[in-house]
Formats: C-alpha cells, structure tokens, sequence
C-alpha cells in the first residue's frame, strides 16, 4: 500500500480513508441526497485528494481540504444534474440510513423532514448548515472548505438558517414547495 | 434596531459572531420583540435537528472499490516511485473536528456520562481531542435515547413554544426540565465534576468546564429551550472554598428565574413569574429585573425584583435556597425598587424605591423585617434630575454602613456615608461634593477600609485619581498627576488601582498604582479595556489584552511585562481561583475558542472552538 510518508508522524492513504470516509460520505450523502451518487462522489473526491496530496504544503488542513473538495466534487454534479434535468429531487428518500439503533420513528418522522427541507435549500447554504451543525465546523473551517471569506460564511449560515427554517415550517405543515 | 435588521444578525448572535455592540443591540431587542425570540428559538431547535440527523455510513464495497480504481492503482504505483515523502506529512493529530459534541453546537440532549473522556497528550496549542470510540452497544443505546428524547423534545418545542407571552412555566418541587445532562439526578454532565470549573454564557446558554484539562469540551448546562440573560450570578464563595458552586440565571423567553449547579445538577425553577404574563414590561422595569439577582453572602437566599401582576413597579423577593419558598419583601414606601445590595452580614438589604423620579434609599432588615429609610428626596430639590448611580455597604460587619453616590452617569456630584447600625441616629454625610468623571466603590478598597476611588473631571474631561475611605475622618487623596484616566478598576484586594491613561480607539496605556504608596507604575502601552485586565486573587499578576496579544505583568514588581504566545482578540480574561498560573482566555479571532493558559510555563491548551463573548466566572463543587 502506498504510503503518504515513511515514518510514523505520517498517514498513508488507507488510514486518511478510514479516518475520514464516513464524515465525507455522510457529508456529500446530505449534499446530494442520494446514495448511489454518494458513493461516486466519495470515491472522486478521496482519489482526487490523493493525487493531489503529495504536492500539498506540508502545513496542510487535511480535514478543511478534503471537505472543500469534496464540496466542490458535489457542487459539480449538482450542476450537471440541474443542466442535464436528470431525476428530480424525490422528496422522501426511501433508503434509510445506516443508522445504528436509532429509533424508528425518528428515522421516518424528523428525520426524513430534515433532509427533505435541507434538499430544498440552494446548495451552498446548505453546505454551509451541513458544516457548522453536522461536521462542528468553526466559521474559519467553513470558509476554507467553501472557498469564501469568512466574512461571507456569516451571511450563508444566516440565509441558510432563514432557508431551512420556511422550508422545514412549510413540510411539518404538511406542505411546501419543491 | 428594528427586527428587520435583527433577524440578518441573529445568525451570528447565536453562534456568539457579532462584535460586542451589534450583540449588545441584538439583547436589547430580544428582551421584548417576541417575533424575533421565536425566529431564534426556531434557530436554536434546527440546529439541534441537524446536530442530531444520522450519520449515514459508507458501504464496506466502497474501500476496494476506490482501492483497486484503475485511478488508484496507476497513483499508488507514481507515489511509490517518486520517492519524496517530506513533501506532505500531515500530523496525526488533530485530525478533524469532533462531530455533534462541539460546543456552542446546538444540543437538545446530552448524553449521560457521556461526555467526557480520558486526558490525553497536551500540545502546544490543542484542538479538543477527538472523543473515545464507544462499543457498540453502547452505542446503539445512546442512539436509541438521544432520539427518544429528541423527539419528545422536538414535540415539546413544536407543540409547547409559546414564548415570553403565553408562558406558564410548571414547577414540581422546585425543580423543572431537566438539565441538557439528561433526567434530574441521574449524574453530573461529566464524569468527576466535582472541583474547579469556569462557567460562561454563549448563544443565550450556559456553559461549564473542569479546569483540570480532564475535560474535552465544556458542559452545555441549560436546556434548548431556555435563553439565559446576560445578567447571571455566581453564588458567593463559603470559605475555606475559592468560589460558588451555584448559577442564578434569568430565562428570558419564559421570564422565570433559574437556580443550576455548575455541572448541570439540581436545576429548579424559581417559582416567582417575574412578569405578568402575556404583557411585555417597558425597558426600565424589564432592566430593572434583569439586574436585580443577588445572593445573600452565605448563598442560601437570592434578592430578585418581579412585577407579576404589571402594576409597572418593581417589588422586592426573596427565594430560600434551603426551603424553595419565595416571599414578597413587604414595603409601606411606594415606588418601584431596585438595585439590592446584601449587607456582609446578610442579615440586611439595601435598595433604592423611585416613585416619579424621586429615589429613596432603604435598609430592610430580614430578621425582624423592619425597613429603615436612610435617604430620601433624591433626584429633587438640589439633586434634581440626579440620581443614585452606585450603592453598597461597608465592609464592617458590627458597625455598618450604606455608602452611595449621586448624580448623572459622567458627573458624580456627591458621595454619602450613612451609619445604620442600632440606635445610631446619624445623618447621612455627605463625605464628597463636586463634579466627578467617575467614582467606583470598593468594600476592599484601600487594604479593606472600604474605599471609592474617584476620578476628577477637567473641563469636561477625565483627570486624576483621587480615593477617600468611607471611614469618619477619611481625608480626599490624590494618587495620580497630570494624567488623563478613561478607565480604572481596584484590585480585588483593595491595594491597588489599575487603570488605562489617554484611551483612544479603545486602548490606552495600563498603569498600576498603590494606594497606599501612590507608587504609579506604567506596565504596558496598548491595552484594552474591553476585555479589562484581570487581576489574579491567588497571585500578584496581572493579565491585559492588547488586541493582538495577552501580556502578564506583576503586580508588585515594575519588571516588563511577557506576552503569551496565544495569539489574537482576546475576549474574556479569568484567573484561576485556585492556582497562581491559571488563566482562562476567551479568544474572538485569530486562535478562536477559549483557551486554558499555564502563564508560567507559557503553555495553551483548546478548551472550546468557539470561545465567548461575556466574562467567565469560576466555580467550586466541593
């Protein structure tokens, strides 16, 4: 297996992938609300950051960096999804999570209302929300793995939170618009 | 600011991103916009959702399928080859942030005994460390009761959230929700709470860590559901203990007043509506309450104001911590009261009653309930338009005394003494007469005489700084010359006043004068007053911010200062109350979060990401 360095301070490429394949998968999973596509766009963006990381500056934010490209990785087949009009967003996803003992009603109730008003949301607020709520990111974590100012991340956590707000309100009142 | 406005700052309120006075606009708002409470409560409970949303694994088939990629394969093969493996080694650790438990992240639960997790190797500047993998099972335990109690808070929230004008909070017992640790009773928030912790407010909650280093992240203490006040209290330290162990805090979206231990324990609602409900109280008497919250020296009662039945005055109560019962202090003067102050004994209360503008100073005496009047007819006839602008007591416990000052915030005009010990039929004294920038008092002001400190106005300027004791025979002392004083404070002993000389754009240069010496040391240029330098009470040193930097100077000794190599905007100072090296640092930019420093040895260690933009006070669990 090839390795990112020799010695012990160092990670090799398995040990970036299990330590970041579920936070990254689960991250791209809420961008695009959908499995399968999750599972291409994990895999694009863990062999993009490895090819691109034996180039990367030794001072390198591994965590901020994967998830920017990752981001960016999603953002691009959001758009082609948009230009190619392929399928529609469904508004329940029907393939529950692999969610260890969480409770049954909580999948199907508030759950699935969460991610049907996060699908609503314009993409990059809805990556910025995913960041700071999901991921614990801070406002400087954000606007790395967005490529923004943080100046700017305050104004998408505030239109994101104004977004998810109507459109969670709009679904638990059993309506809403796609 | 109209709501308008409010709703695009209150994002970054929640997340505690806004500058001090964008924040302090957006308080002031909330404590009576309903509209602008409920967007943020929304706020609050859709960031816990999000928090709380499953996190969706990868497939197992996903590793060799990225593994064996022909991608993979033809890079594998080039990085073998290329030989250069310095080019990019990535530290082990810290690998990336923690999920859900971050503080200042939204928690509508926490998870019992959850938290906490074993010390860990200390760097230079840490990041929290990343929490311990749990087995499976407990695993899927935690997750069945973090849902559970998701959804019954998430029905609460939705079928419950009515805000400050619907509000009718229930009590059983004294005690309420439960706190974010999970039911009452059932443990502290981490594990080995008991000891020295700091407390600190962040997006309208309240938060507490160990200052042991044992902890990872701070200890959210209040529910999603409560918005704590700006105006919390700290119970008074009962010797030989460092500090308080219990937090009284204000709910403003239901306006009923909380008692918490600093670990989450013991959380009971006081049961006073502070307001009437359904009627939102005009600032002054909203103000009023919100300012009002005092313990009692040995910490068994709480003074606190309510107007529950909107008669637009203010009344004086008294909670027991030890019976739960509260009572209405009776009063034959009329007027609104404010600003109770215990006396060292706690065996009395002073205050002040306005009725149209005139103020009255009373002495309530909670043994035989008797109220004496110690000054009246304030704000009229030579103090028209005047006011009392500080009120306390004199530390002497067998011949007290109720000291205050008059006049308009810029412009002491007078300083009084008045004697209120039995059978004294003194007249107030009026022990200073003039025009004062300002005048701060302090019970251990000047090596415990119980001192004001007085700073002179020149033509409208800040001058000098004079002291005068409220002792009899006290005489008016110059300390400083020829300076220009913008911001003084004593030190906790009363030895010493620091203050900050020619302040302009916010920083001035520090200087530390004895009073008793009038010995005036320079200690550093381009200090802050916001954060104020804070003074150790366990050793002679002093902590300063400069914007940029957090300097250490001596309090005795005129050696330079040393900086810390922490970086940034430091937003809260707090010594330890245990050990001579313990600083707590809330940091706004640059390194954010806040930040446990060992100033000996120069060592900082990431307590939070998020840090805070009020004070951070101390607690001790015995």
């Amino acid at each position: 297996m090839a390795r990112a360095e020799t010695t012990g301070s160092s990670w090799s490429f398995d040990q970036i992938y299990d330590e970041y394949k579920t936070p990254i998968y689960n991250y791209v999973y809420h961008l695009v609300g959908d499995r399968e596509q999750a599972d291409d766009l994990t895999q694009d963006t863990f062999l993009k950051a490895f090819r691109a990381l034996p180039k990367m500056d030794a001072n390198l934010k591994l965590s901020a960096w994967l998830y920017r490209i990752a981001t960016n990785t999603a953002y691009d087949a959001l758009r082609r999804r948009k230009l190619i009009a392929w399928l529609p967003w469904q508004d329940l996803d029907h393939e529950p999570a692999d969610v260890e003992g969480a409770d049954p009603q909580e999948i199907y109730g508030t759950t699935e209302l969460v991610r049907a008003a996060l699908r609503r949301m314009p993409h990059q607020y809805r990556a910025a929300l995913l960041l700071y709520t999901q991921e614990g990111f801070s406002y400087s974590e954000i606007a790395k793995a967005l490529n923004i100012a943080e100046s700017g991340v305050k104004m998408y956590l505030s239109r994101a939170r104004q977004s998810f707000r109507e459109h969670y309100k709009a679904l638990e009142q059993g309506g809403g618009t796609k | 600011m109209n709501c308008e406005q409010v709703e695009e700052l209150l994002s970054a309120y929640l997340d505690n991103m806004l500058a001090p006075e964008e924040r302090r606009a957006v308080a002031v708002h909330l404590q009576t916009c309903r509209s602008c409470n409920e967007t943020l409560a929304d706020y609050r409970h859709n960031d816990a959702l999000l928090a709380r949303l499953p996190q969706v694994h990868p497939d197992a088939s996903l590793r060799e399928r990225i593994f064996s990629s022909p991608e993979f394969l033809e890079l594998s093969g080039t990085a073998q080859e290329s030989d250069s493996p310095a080019e990019w080694t990535v530290p082990k650790l810290p690998a990336r942030s923690p999920r859900r438990d971050t503080p200042g992240r939204p928690h509508l639960v926490a998870i019992p005994g959850g938290r906490s997790t074993g010390p860990g190797p200390t760097l230079k500047i840490e990041t929290p460390k990343l929490p311990q993998r749990r087995g499976r099972g407990l695993r899927v335990m935690l997750l069945a009761i973090a849902a559970l109690l998701v959804v019954a808070i998430g029905i609460g929230a939705l079928a419950g959230f009515t805000g400050l004008l619907h509000s009718s909070p229930t009590a059983n017992n004294g005690g309420i929700t439960p706190p974010a640790a999970g039911p009452q009773g059932q443990g502290p928030l981490s594990a080995g709470s008991n000891g020295i912790r700091y407390v600190f407010l962040r997006g309208g909650a309240l938060w507490s860590e160990l200052s042991d280093g044992s902890a990872t992240q701070p200890d959210r203490l209040t529910p999603a559901t409560v918005t704590v006040s700006d105006q919390w209290a700290v119970s008074p330290p009962l010797p030989p203990r460092k500090a308080g162990d219990m937090l009284a805090y204000i709910d403003l979206q239901k306006a009923y007043i909380h008692i918490i231990r600093s670990d989450g324990l013991e959380d009971t609602l006081v049961n006073q509506p502070l307001l009437k409900a359904g009627v939102l109280p005009d600032t002054g008497t909203w103000a009023n309450i919100l300012n009002s919250l005092t313990w009692s020296p040995d910490g068994n009662q709480l003074a606190f104001l309510a107007d529950p039945n909107n008669t637009g005055q203010t009344h004086l109560y008294l909670y027991s911590k030890i019976t739960g019962k509260v009572t209405q202090v009776p009063l034959t003067a009329q007027g609104s009261v404010s600003h109770p102050v215990w006396s060292p004994d706690g065996a009395r209360l002073a205050f002040e009653v306005s009725k149209q503008g005139i103020t009255s100073i009373l002495d309530y005496n909670t043994q035989n309930h008797g109220a004496l009047t110690v000054a009246s007819g304030i704000g009229s006839g030579t103090t028209a338009g005047e006011s009392v602008l500080t009120l306390d007591w004199s530390p002497d416990v067998d011949l007290p005394a109720i000291t205050w000052s008059v006049g308009n915030v810029g412009h002491v005009r007078s300083v009084w003494v008045h004697h209120v010990f039995i059978n004294s039929n003194e007249a107030a004294q009026e022990i200073l007469n003039g025009d004062y920038a300002q005048a701060i008092y302090s019970r251990n002001g000047h090596g415990g005489a119980g001192s004001w400190l007085v700073i002179t106005s020149i033509a409208g300027r800040a001058g000098d700084i004079w002291y005068i004791d409220i002792t009899s025979g006290a005489i008016f002392t110059q300390l400083t010359r020829g300076h220009q004083v913008n911001f003084a404070e004593w030190s906790p002993d009363g030895t010493s006043i620091g203050y900050l000389d020619t302040l302009s754009e916010g920083v001035g240069t520090f200087h530390i004068v004895n009073v008793d010496t009038a010995v005036d040391t320079s200690v550093a240029s381009g200090v802050t007053y916001n954060p104020a330098p804070a003074w150790s009470l366990v050793s002679p040193q002093v902590a300063f911010s400069t914007g940029t930097s957090i300097g250490i100077a001596s309090t005795q000794a005129a050696a330079s200062p040393h900086y810390l190599t922490l970086k940034g905007a430091a937003s809260a100072l707090a010594w330890s109350v245990a050990s001579p090296d313990q600083l707590v640092a809330g940091m706004n930019d640059g390194q954010q979060g806040i930040f446990l420093v060992d100033t000996q040895h120069d060592h900082a260690v990431q307590a939070d990401k998020l840090g805070t933009g009020g004070p951070i006070l101390w607690t001790m669990i015995p």
